[in-house]
C-alpha cells in the first residue's frame, strides 16, 4: 500500500480523518478497485481485533498479558474525583453556614463568574456576591459548603468546603486543601491544578483533586485524560484515563486510589458526596496492574444505575416482567471494571463496620464459581445489565424485541458482622476460559436498614 | 410473530462481527455503525419468519444493514459531511457482500497469525484492542512518541492482514 493510502486508512479505522483526507481516501477508493479490497479487509481486521481482543485474551501469550507497564517518563499524578452535580452541591449548601472569603480584586486576580442553582443561596453564601457576578480572585477561602465558577476559557470549578487555595494564574490553580472538581471544556485544555506534592495538567477532561490535612494529593480521572507530575517522582509524569486515579502522599509517593464516592446520576437532589462510608473495599492488583478506581454511589442501586466505572451504557435494569428486587432498592452500589472479567487471580475484599448483606450480582449463564457458592446463597432474583454493544459479551444472547442486547444476572447474597470481611474471586472461569461472561456487579446495605426499607416498600 | 428458530438465533449471534465490520466500513464512526447494527438486529429479528433455512444468511443481513446505512446517511447528510459516494458505497457493500467466507475462515488464521507478530507490535495491539488504552496512553506507558505508535499499530494490522491472507491462499487454518 502507499504510504499516503496507509495514512488515510488509518486515520478513518481510528475515526480521526480530516475532512480533506476523507475526500482524498473517497477518491482512492473509487478509482482503484484493489484499494478498496484492502480497504475492506483492513477495516475487517480492526473491527476483529476490537472484538476478539476485548474478550478473549487467551489470544494473547500469558507474557504479554503479565508483562509489566515500563517505567513511564517522569510524571505527575493526578487524583480525580467527582463531577459533582450542581443541584446535589446546592441541597448541600442548604443549611450550613458557609463563609466565602474574596479578598478585594487583586491586578493579578482570575476574571472569575459566579455560577449557582440558586441565586438566594448565593447571596447568603458571599453576602455581596449574586449568581453571574464577575470578580477578579487571588485567593479562595471556603470555610464551607460548595462554590460553582468559571473561570477564563470556559473552564468550570467547582468547589468543596472546606477549602482553601489561590488562583497563579488564568490556567494555573494552587489548591491547598479541600477538594475540587474540573471541567475544562472544550478551550480550557492544559488548565493545571497544583498541590504541595503534585501537578495536575488537564489534557481535556473532567477531573477531581482533593488534598486532605495530611497533603496527600488524590486526583480521580471521570472522562479524557490529565497528566500527573508528582514531586518525587523521578519516573516521569503519569498519564490517567477515565476511571483511574491515584493518590500522591506528602513524602511524594504515588499510590492507586482504590475507591471514590459518586454522585447519584438518577437523584440531582441527592447530597451524597460524602467520602464516609460503612464500608471498605480493596483488591491484589498494584499500581502496577491497573489504575482504576471502584466507584461508590450511596443508597444508588437503583433501575439505570451505572454498573461500570467506564462502561457508562451499560446499566442495571430490572428483568422483563419482573420488579427491581426491593431488598437491593437503594443499597450502596460498587461499580467494578467491566474488563476484569477477565483478570485471573483476582481477589476483592470487602470489610464492613457494621452489619450488612453483600449482593453479587453474578452472570447467570455461566457455571457458579466455587468462591460464590461457598459463602454466598442464590435469593431467586435476577437483574439484567445493558444494552450492550452487540460484539462483545453477548455473542451468545438474542437481541430483545428492540434490538438491544441484556446480560441476566443472578443476585446472590451473604451477611456479614460488623467489622467482618468478605473475599469475592474472580469473574473467569479458569476451566472455560472462552466464555465471555459480563464482570459481576457488587451492592452493599446495613441489615438494620434491610427490614425499614422493606417495612415501607410494603406499606407502599 | 413466530420465535425465531434455533438455527436462526445461532446465526444472528454468530454474524455480529461480521455486520459490525460491514457498517463501520460504510460509515467510519463508531457510534453511528453501533446504531446501524442495532436497527438492523431489530429488522432481522422482525423478519426471522421470511429466512430461509440453507440460504445464506451473511448475504440476507448485509442487504438488510446496507439498506439501514443508506437510511441513516440520509439522516447524516444534512449534518455532517464524512459520508462517502452514492457510488462508492455501492460498490463496496458489493465487494463486502461478496467476500462472504472471508470472515469466516479468518478467526483461525488470526489467533496464528497474532501468536506470530514481533512481541513489540504484539504488546501495542493487545493493549489498545484488549485494554482499550488511547495511543496517547500507550506513548506514554511505552516511552515512545504517539506517532510512532500508531505507525506500530498500522504495521501491525497489515501484517496481520498479509498473513491471514496468506494462510486463507494456502489453506492453512
Amino acid at each position: 500500500m502507499k504510504a499516503e493510502f496507509q495514512k488515510l486508512l488509518s486515520d478513518y479505522a481510528s475515526g480521526q480523518i480530516s475532512a480533506d483526507d476523507f475526500r482524498r481516501l473517497q477518491d482512492c477508493l473509487l478509482e482503484d478497485e484493489q484499494l478498496r479490497t484492502e480497504f475492506l479487509e483492513y477495516m475487517n481486521t480492526c473491527v476483529f481485533l476490537e472484538d476478539t481482543a476485548s474478550y478473549s485474551e487467551s489470544l494473547f501469550p500469558e507474557s504479554i498479558l503479565q508483562a509489566p507497564v515500563p517505567p513511564p517518563r517522569p510524571a505527575t499524578k493526578v487524583i480525580p474525583f467527582p463531577h459533582w452535580a450542581l443541584a446535589a452541591a446546592a441541597a448541600v449548601v442548604i443549611g450550613l453556614v458557609t463563609w466565602f472569603n474574596l479578598p478585594a480584586p487583586a491586578a493579578t486576580g482570575v476574571p472569575t463568574r459566579i455560577i449557582a442553582s440558586n441565586n438566594a443561596q448565593i447571596e447568603a453564601l458571599a453576602q455581596t456576591l449574586g449568581s453571574d457576578d464577575t470578580v477578579s480572585l487571588e485567593h479562595i477561602e471556603l470555610k464551607d459548603g460548595w462554590v460553582r465558577l468559571e473561570l477564563p476559557r470556559g473552564v468550570i470549578f467547582d468547589l468543596y468546603g472546606p477549602a482553601k487555595g489561590r488562583f497563579e494564574s488564568n490556567t494555573r490553580f494552587h489548591l491547598d486543601s479541600g477538594r475540587l472538581n474540573v471541567d475544562v471544556g472544550p478551550f480550557g485544555k492544559g488548565f493545571t491544578v497544583v498541590t504541595a506534592n503534585a501537578e495536575i495538567v488537564d489534557l481535556g477532561t473532567q477531573f477531581g483533586v482533593d488534598v486532605g490535612e495530611d497533603f496527600e494529593a488524590k486526583v480521580a480521572v471521570f472522562s479524557g485524560e490529565v497528566e500527573v507530575h508528582a514531586s518525587e517522582n523521578e519516573s516521569g509524569p503519569r498519564l490517567l484515563i477515565e476511571g483511574e486515579g491515584v493518590q500522591v502522599a506528602s513524602s511524594g509517593r504515588e499510590s492507586r486510589l482504590m475507591s471514590i464516592n459518586l454522585p447519584d446520576e438518577a437523584d440531582s437532589d441527592s447530597p451524597r458526596f460524602s467520602r464516609a462510608s460503612h464500608f471498605e473495599i480493596s483488591d491484589n492488583l498494584g499500581v502496577n496492574n491497573t489504575l482504576r478506581y471502584y466507584g461508590i454511589i450511596n443508597g444508588g442501586m437503583r433501575e439505570g444505575a451505572g454498573v461500570y466505572t467506564t462502561f457508562r451504557n451499560v446499566r442495571w435494569k430490572r428483568a422483563t416482567g419482573q420488579a427491581f428486587p426491593p431488598e437491593l432498592l437503594g443499597a450502596d452500589l460498587i461499580q467494578t471494571f467491566h474488563k476484569d472479567r477477565r483478570r485471573q487471580q483476582l481477589t476483592i475484599n470487602l470489610k464492613v463496620q457494621e452489619a450488612s448483606a453483600i449482593y453479587v450480582m453474578f452472570d447467570e449463564r455461566y457455571e457458579t464459581p466455587e468462591w460464590l457458592g461457598e459463602r454466598f446463597t442464590d435469593t431467586g432474583q435476577v437483574l439484567v445489565s445493558g444494552p450492550w454493544r452487540p460484539v462483545e459479551v453477548v455473542h451468545d444472547i438474542l437481541p430483545d424485541p428492540q434490538g438491544n442486547f441484556y446480560v441476566h444476572h443472578k443476585v446472590w447474597r451473604a451477611d456479614l458482622r460488623g467489622n467482618e470481611s468478605i473475599e469475592l474471586g474472580e469473574s473467569i472461569n479458569q476451566a472455560s476460559p472462552d466464555e465471555n461472561r459480563a464482570m459481576y456487579g457488587i451492592a452493599i446495605r446495613s441489615l438494620d436498614s434491610i427490614g425499614d426499607d422493606l417495612l415501607a416498600l410494603a406499606q407502599d | 410473530m413466530p420465535a425465531p428458530s434455533a438455527e436462526f438465533i445461532q446465526l444472528i449471534t454468530s454474524h455480529q462481527s461480521r455486520l459490525y465490520a460491514y457498517t463501520l466500513s460504510l460509515l467510519g464512526d463508531r457510534q453511528q455503525a453501533q446504531d446501524v447494527m442495532q436497527e438492523t438486529n431489530l429488522i432481522l429479528w422482525e423478519k426471522s419468519d421470511q429466512f430461509r433455512p440453507g440460504s445464506n444468511f451473511a448475504a440476507w443481513m448485509l442487504k438488510i444493514a446496507y439498506f439501514q446505512v443508506m437510511t441513516h446517511r440520509r439522516r447524516r447528510r444534512k449534518l455532517e459531511q464524512f459520508v462517502f459516494d452514492d457510488n462508492l458505497l455501492e460498490n463496496l457493500a458489493a465487494e463486502s457482500s461478496a467476500a462472504t467466507d472471508w470472515q469466516e475462515r479468518q478467526q483461525a488464521a488470526l489467533q496464528a497469525c497474532l501468536e506470530k507478530l514481533p512481541e513489540r507490535q504484539r504488546e501495542i495491539v493487545h493493549r489498545r484492542y484488549s485494554e482499550g488504552y488511547s495511543i496517547r496512553k500507550l506513548a506514554g506507558q511505552l516511552g515512545a512518541a504517539a506517532p510512532a505508535i500508531k505507525q506500530t499499530l498500522f504495521r501491525a494490522r497489515s501484517n496481520l492482514i498479509k498473513c491471514v491472507q496468506f494462510r486463507l491462499q494456502e489453506g492453512i487454518s
